[in-house]
């Protein structure tokens, strides 16, 4: 079920959503790093310049969530999120293949609720000032909205490539058109 | 009716595979609908979960751990162990325990000390011909050892999950000599496996390298100390003090070490955000999940059965040991603390247990789990190391169940193990 890479094919080359997952990994790395920064910042103004900053903590927070769901949305592509899949893969073919969609659909059915949702509680909070911080509190859901979208176009993709890839039971001259 | 509808949907999205969070958010958003509450408030709570104060050492922590595990500071940390206590019997099984005590002392995590020590000592161990089974036992045994000592991240989960009253340094105290406890269960019983199967320790290197390897692993380990005693003495925050971590890592194994190449930082940062992404995920959709528990009085309802089956607070404490033993077979650890916590810590405090005690009994329990098909990532880690079946691997390990289990009724039974240090430090 779980797939390391996520790579298209065996072409080796990289397709839109391999692009996407890489965007997402460096998206998620560099918030990663700014909030390594941010709170490095916090600790030197307190301790150096005796004056502590009141904007580091909710920064740190929309940047945690941006590593959080960009990092999530990786995940759901390479299927490595917390599961107990054992039982699913003991059942017989078709029923684990329900499974497996049934899953991937709620996982999509989840990304795209949180982009929803996230945006809606953006639009609300914008013109709200975050405590703390020069910021908009609409920031916040920002994160949510933007990868949630991506989480569910990568569950959505593992839901049709799950699905094709049973195809040959099925049909089998698509599957050779498929590998070809 | 809305609570039945909550665990049946749970249960079962989680036994036909779907992921952790999913099963979270779809049961509380399928709940939610029966009990006619508007589904923007379960995103809210998702989303103040998922980006939660208490929480944000834990990705720093991760990113620490990802550094040390390719900065080659575990590496000093094994030579050092090697040094120690490589003559006993069971040679290189004993290097494992200390190193993990040691390595689990600057990680924090199970998953990075068997993947740091068992990738190293694993297959040496076989090398000099200890059988298969032996080398992965022993060390994932080890691993768990990172679970009790500071930075350990799944006690800044139990603090997050138990609504953050509870102090992150209290918990890292009360680990301490639980750890200590567990260790030397784990090398005892490695001495006693040894003795049985002929495993002989190695020649004692002498004193001048015992030193050498010290000075060498020092460095490194000085960052158990600055954790530990920036966050005791109150200059840093949890936070601050894992950002400390990353930092400290990073000058060290690049400046003093010269083993982290650009390439390892790219893989530490990847290997960081995805658990990240995995964890703080599952937090997030646990926090809707534990708000319409809450909603639904469900921790009351847990309080009141078990006042109906047990009447004691060893009775009640024993009950929840053996719930989360169970549930630890086939749940992963962190959405285990993460789900379990809101429930079961209401039930101990109405029986009068200390929640510092109970973070160190859950964090135990839960983490046994780690080591227990058919899910149990650390036993899967060390079995793939090893390549062995984790069927043959589980044969052997017996023993080793048996001194953790020892180590967690000591735990339960004797409260002073797990807060005399808390007290002291206050």
């Amino acid at each position: 079920m779980t797939n390391e890479t996520g790579k298209t094919g065996g072409t080796g080359r990289k397709g839109l959503l391999d692009w996407l997952e890489t965007a997402s990994l460096v998206i998620a790395g560099v918030s990663l790093v700014a909030v390594v920064a941010v709170q490095a910042w916090q600790v030197f103004a307190r301790y150096v310049l005796n004056d502590s900053p009141s904007w580091t903590e909710p920064m740190a927070l929309v940047l945690i969530a941006i590593t959080a769901m960009f990092g999530a949305a990786v995940g759901a592509r390479r299927e490595t999120h917390f599961g107990f899949p054992l039982l699913a893969d003991a059942a017989p073919p078709f029923i684990r293949g329900a499974c497996r969609a049934v899953s991937r659909l709620a996982m999509a059915g989840l990304g795209a609720g949180l982009s929803w949702y996230g945006w809606v509680l953006t639009i609300d909070a914008w013109n709200v000032p975050m405590a703390g911080a020069p910021l908009p509190t609409g920031l916040r859901f920002l994160p949510v909205a933007i990868g949630g979208i991506v989480l569910a176009v990568f569950a959505l993709e593992r839901l049709v490539r799950g699905l094709m890839e049973r195809a040959p039971e099925v049909a089998p001259s698509a599957a050779v058109v498929e590998t070809a | 009716m809305a609570l039945g509808v909550l665990f049946a949907a749970f249960a079962g999205l989680l036994l036909i595979g779907t992921p952790v969070a999913a099963a979270l958010a779809v049961s509380t958003l399928i709940a939610a609908l029966v009990l006619g509450l508007p589904e923007i408030a379960l995103v809210q709570q998702m989303t103040a979960n998922l980006s939660s104060v208490s929480l944000l050492a834990i990705p720093l922590f991760v990113f620490a751990g990802e550094l040390m595990l390719r900065g080659g500071i575990s590496e000093r940390i094994i030579s050092l162990a090697a040094a120690l206590v490589g003559r006993i019997k069971g040679g290189l099984g004993q290097v494992s325990v200390v190193a993990s005590t040691l390595f689990g002392g600057v990680s924090g995590s199970a998953i990075a000390d068997v993947s740091a020590v068992g990738g190293a000592l694993i297959p040496q161990m076989i090398e000099r011909g200890y059988q298969k089974d032996f080398a992965v036992n022993v060390t994932i045994s080890a691993a768990l050892i990172a679970l009790l000592v500071p930075p350990s991240h799944n006690m800044i989960l139990f603090s997050a999950a138990a609504g953050g009253g509870i102090s992150i340094t209290d918990l890292f105290l009360a680990g301490i000599f639980p750890a200590l406890l567990l260790a030397i269960a784990i090398m005892v019983t490695t001495y006693l496996v040894a003795r049985k199967r002929g495993y002989e320790g190695e020649p004692f290197p002498g004193f001048p390298v015992v030193l050498r390897r010290l000075v060498s692993a020092i460095p490194g380990l000085l960052l158990v100390g600055i954790i530990f005693f920036g966050i005791k003495s109150g200059i840093f925050t949890a936070i601050e003090s894992a950002t400390i971590a990353v930092i400290y890592a990073c000058l060290i194994t690049v400046l003093v070490y010269r083993k982290l190449k650009w390439k390892d930082f790219v893989h530490a940062i990847s290997g960081a955000v995805q658990s990240t992404g995995r964890i703080l995920f599952v937090i997030g959709a646990a926090g809707a999940f534990g708000w319409l528990m809450a909603y639904l009085q469900a921790p009351a309802m847990a309080v009141e059965a078990m006042q109906a089956v047990a009447h004691d607070k060893t009775m009640v404490l024993l009950l929840m040991v053996l719930a989360l033993l169970i549930l630890g077979t086939f749940m992963d650890m962190a959405p285990l603390v993460i789900i379990a916590t809101p429930i079961f810590l209401p039930v101990a405090r109405a029986y009068g247990v200390d929640p510092v005690h109970f973070g160190v009994i859950m964090i135990l329990s839960c983490g046994i789990g780690l080591l227990t098909p058919p899910v149990g990532s650390v036993l899967f880690i060390g079995a793939a190391i090893g390549k062995i079946d984790v069927a043959q691997a589980v044969k052997g390990l017996w023993p080793f169940y048996i001194a953790m289990l020892v180590v967690l009724l000591a735990v339960v039974l004797w409260p002073p193990l797990s807060l005399s240090l808390p007290a002291w430090g206050r």
